[in-house]
């Protein structure tokens, strides 16, 4: 104890010896201690504590001198070392910051795609607590009696509301009127769930009335230009009267819903609609479950909660979070996560290409700073400093090339904006998340690249290195082999990938869909084209370049499965279970559309019973069915019987990432909302200006808007395009990373054995033997590379395939192809600096020895 | 010649008034007693080197002792070049102060 108490204080006392370590270090300690010990045994502990703790305090800003002026004198000297270093072999600077610039600008234009993928829904303030009602198929289209049901019976829900999308809708104020995109009905409690900011209005009054309106921001300046819209009469589609009760800032585009304005849900009811049943599934319900409930409890109250009231549908509820609706609109797989995995495991690729191209580099060449290691060591440096030293190179060019990245992502910003169809705009890039993701991908950059180096850089003995002979980078060269066939078969992989969505989404367009899309224009159409049809129809088809005309509730791509199924009743059912889709034609959408009949007749005015007595089917109907002869069979759709009179052959109504599903046709025209039109290939523009003039012979107030349908149909593989794009400019920055590398190498190599190369020619090798020799080895490479990505690729391209319903074969000519252009590439590349190396005359590589 | 500072003359003078008792805490005392003012340890020490380096003192070990956690003095000792620096401070001194007495100049100083 009282050994203890004479103990100095070892916190002042170490912290004291931090200051001095210089020549006479152990006395100066030694001092502080006997004065320490004087003092205590003359005036007390307690005293000499104080004295001991004051000078320690006092000693701060000379202790963070000291620390400062210390490490910034050897990173100066680290720095200027590095910086000669650089400038002396500048190509291979070049490289290096070229590759990692590259890698980096690529991971930064990934990220902030990813980040703006998962941030969808993620502004709401209770987005935590919202979610939609889905089907265990993925539909969230669910019966209208389903929400208020919810909120009675199960108080965890607290909020609901519906929520249907409107499509097109005609607004008209006094002498402005537009056909406005984007709007959806919802029920009042949606501006309480949802964060949306009224510019104007108030929120807990503006959805009562079912006579009102909410604008955005952008269809308010539209509409009213810079009058105050609040409380003005809007005309809705030329028969409603809407008053407007706000106006709210522009919807964000990271969201899954998107709208331009709002209605009351209420307001349906001028259409007659339903609006508590629960025999239709034609509407989305939102949900908010009070703070902190667990999803799964509520999951297993309301799993069969459709089933009770409707038991023919059997499909089980549950409650997916908003945040994933976008990443997963199926609620259990697929979606935009996959691509988010997708773009993001390449953007490792490419980093980590690019760092293997900076640690290949800096350890083959390791042997020029060999000599300075050994003096260094010699003059005391530890492993550690030269650690830290070679670290602190790596982290210089680093930064340079994290600096010539940002300039890249500001330059490529707009363009990396038209591929992906996004709108990043480079405030983004100050964001505390995205700072924060550059920081962490340069931090990653860094330790990747520099930490093997530095470990073997600083790896040398002095006594081998400063003996003199020749030090060759060959121990690591196993090492280095291995990275390069790491580089190349990500770069092989990552070009059959591309290769492979190419192929498929070629195959998608071009895949024959068993009926006719060219030429066809269609537009949407109401009753008072219905009413006249025939009229209209005669005075159509009277212009010699429309071919066809035809009505229909649904073009044939537009079908969504997830809509909605009828149940089947049939002759002879034993006990199948079979959904069918129902489609309502015209007499003349078979030949509108080129459909071919397999059996029996399609509809005709010749038969008067085919109005109201007559199913066409397809042929995937009368398979599911598993019937003979279906011609004249009773067949029984969402309950009306009818008699089948013709089999259609299989076409995909649907897209291509569907199978084809059993349909049947009806002629009902109360339900005919589109037109479509057959026209001939020439003189496009006058047919559509004919169109025009009868259309507006009818709907004088309506614009007349028209869609082509085989642009339509381009349009429902555009996300596969995109992606398809995006990849390839990825896939080929990589390769050019990797040729990068290999090209640093083979020079280096080149380099090195310029000696032996001058030998071999003077023993009378041709050029082309040389270059065959030296080239050998990249060749050897590059094969191994090949050899061991084929199976992973294969297996990789197979599980994405599979989310098609129709797809190509992967062709094993791919993967040759794909070797041989690499192959070639990197031949290419490796042979520029050896026939340089091979031609050179061997005197001048000699003649110094 | 080099020219002493402040710090070192007054460190040079604590050594050579100590004689060969001039190790570490007793020359701190030694200059707080005629300088008038406290150094800490590590002041002191880098002036040590700083002189060692100029050649106007070197440094013999003396013995460890339990005290001192059991590490060595280390006594300092004045050579030659040291002498004559400190004799052209003193020179210097005199040169600057010559012909000047104290009560005279405080007089003109406030006046």
């Amino acid at each position: 104890m009282n050994k203890n108490r004479r103990k100095i204080p070892k916190i002042p006392f170490w912290f004291l010896k931090q200051i001095y370590s210089f020549d006479s270090a152990d006395a100066y300690s030694g001092d502080i201690e006997e004065e320490f010990a004087e003092i205590q045994k003359c005036q007390g502990r307690t005293k000499a504590k104080r004295w001991i703790w004051s000078h320690a305090i006092a000693a701060i800003p000379r202790w963070g001198h000291h620390l400062v002026t210390w490490r910034t004198t050897m990173f100066k000297n680290y720095f200027k070392i590095a910086l000669r270093n650089f400038l002396r072999h500048l190509g291979y600077t070049f490289i290096n910051v070229a590759g990692l610039a590259i890698g980096i600008t690529c991971c930064i234009l990934i990220m902030l795609w990813v980040q703006d993928e998962l941030s969808f829904d993620r502004f709401h303030e209770n987005a935590d607590d919202l979610y939609v009602a889905t089907f265990s198929n993925g539909s969230k289209v669910t019966p209208t009696a389903l929400s208020g049901f919810l909120k009675t019976e199960y108080p965890e829900i607290i909020l609901t509301s519906r929520y249907s999308a409107q499509g097109r809708d005609l607004l008209k104020y006094e002498d402005t009127d537009i056909y406005q995109e984007g709007g959806v009905m919802v029920d009042p409690d949606f501006l309480n769930m949802f964060t949306l900011p009224l510019l104007k209005g108030n929120p807990e009054i503006a959805l009562d009335d079912p006579n009102s309106i909410l604008l955005s921001e952008q269809v308010a300046k539209k509409l009213f230009d810079t009058s105050d819209p609040l409380g003005q009469i809007l005309t809705y589609n030329t028969r409603v009267d809407l008053k407007v009760t706000g106006v709210f800032e522009d919807y964000p585009s990271n969201s899954h819903m998107q709208f331009q304005y709002i209605l009351p849900l209420e307001l349906a009811k001028i259409h007659n609609r339903n609006l508590n049943t629960w025999e239709v599934n034609n509407i989305r319900t939102y949900v908010q479950l009070r703070k902190n409930t667990p999803v799964e409890d509520v999951d297993a109250k309301i799993t069969d909660v459709v089933e009770r009231h409707r038991p023919q549908d059997k499909r089980s509820m549950s409650l997916q979070p908003i945040t994933r609706v976008h990443l997963n609109p199926y609620h259990h797989s697929g979606g935009a996560i996959l691509y988010v995995y997708l773009f993001s495991a390449m953007a490792f690729f490419i980093l980590l290409i690019a760092c293997i191209n900076f640690i290949n580099l800096t350890t083959a060449r390791s042997s020029n700073r060999a000599r300075e290691v050994g003096i260094r060591k010699t003059v005391g440096a530890f492993r550690s400093h030269l650690i830290r030293q070679f670290f602190s190179e790596s982290i210089v060019l680093t930064m340079i090339a994290s600096g010539l990245a940002m300039g890249l992502v500001f330059f490529f910003l707009p363009m990396f904006n038209s591929l992906t169809g996004k709108t990043f705009t480079w405030e983004l890039l100050i964001q505390q998340a995205v700072v924060a993701g550059i920081f962490v991908i340069i931090f990653l950059t860094v330790i990747l690249a520099g930490s093997y180096p530095s470990l073997v850089l600083s790896r040398f003995q002095p006594v081998n290195v400063l003996k003199g002979g020749r030090l060759t980078g060959a121990k690591g060269s196993l090492f280095r082999k291995v990275l390069v066939v790491l580089q190349f078969s990500l770069s092989i992989f990552l070009i059959l990938g591309t290769l492979m969505i190419f192929r498929q989404v070629h195959y998608l367009r071009a895949h024959d869909v068993g009926y006719d899309r060219e030429n066809i224009v269609y537009f949407g159409i109401g009753s008072r084209f219905r009413q006249n049809y025939d009229t209209i129809k005669t005075a159509l088809l009277s212009h010699s370049n429309i071919q066809n005309v035809t009505l229909t509730d649904i073009a044939p791509y537009r079908w969504q499965s997830n809509a909605g199924y009828g149940d089947v009743h049939w002759e002879g059912k034993t006990n199948q279970q079979v959904k069918m889709v129902m489609m309502n034609v015209d007499y003349d959408y078979l030949d509108t559309f080129g459909l071919t009949m397999a059996q029996g007749r399609f509809f005709s005015q010749d038969y008067s019973t085919d109005a109201s007595d007559a199913y066409v089917v397809n042929q995937a109907a009368v398979r599911a069915m598993e019937m003979d002869d279906p011609i004249g069979k009773e067949l029984k759709v969402w309950d009306l019987n009818k008699r089948i009179i013709g089999v259609v052959q299989d076409y995909h109504f649907e897209s291509l990432h569907n199978e084809i599903i059993p349909m049947a046709m009806r002629i009902d025209p109360n339900w005919h909302n589109q037109a479509c039109v057959r026209i001939s290939p020439y003189r496009i523009p006058d047919t559509l200006a004919f169109l025009e003039s009868k259309w507006k012979e009818i709907y004088p107030e309506y614009p007349f808007e028209y869609r082509f349908l085989d642009d339509t149909i381009a349009n429902q593989y555009r996300s596969e395009q995109a992606i398809g794009r995006i990849v390839t400019v990825f896939t080929i920055l990589a390769l050019f990373i990797s040729c990068l590398g290999i090209f640093g190498l083979s020079s280096y190599t080149a380099e090195q054995r310029t000696k032996e190369i001058g030998i071999r020619k003077v023993l009378g090798a041709t050029v082309s033997s040389i270059i065959r020799h030296i080239s050998k080895e990249f060749v050897v490479l590059i094969v191994i590379a090949n050899v061991i990505i084929w199976p992973l690729a294969y297996f990789a391209q197979s599980r994405w395939l599979q989310t098609f319903a129709y797809r190509i074969n992967i062709g094993w000519w791919t993967f040759i192809l794909t070797g041989i252009v690499v192959l070639v590439l990197s031949l290419l590349t490796v042979s520029w600096q050896i026939i340089r190396a091979a031609t050179a005359n061997p005197v001048d590589s000699l003649r110094y020895e | 010649m080099k020219e002493l500072t402040k710090l070192e003359e007054l460190v040079m003078m604590a050594i050579w008034r100590l004689k060969e008792d001039a190790y570490g805490v007793q020359i701190k005392s030694k200059v707080k007693e005629i300088g008038s003012r406290e150094y800490f340890y590590n002041t002191l020490y880098t002036t040590f080197d700083q002189l060692a380096r100029k050649g106007f003192i070197t440094k013999h070990f003396g013995e460890p002792s339990a005290v001192r956690g059991g590490k060595r003095k280390v006594y300092f000792h004045i050579t030659k070049e040291g002498r004559s620096a400190l004799v052209n401070a003193f020179k210097r001194h005199n040169r600057i102060w010559a012909g000047i007495d104290e009560k005279s100049f405080r007089k003109e100083y406030s006046g």
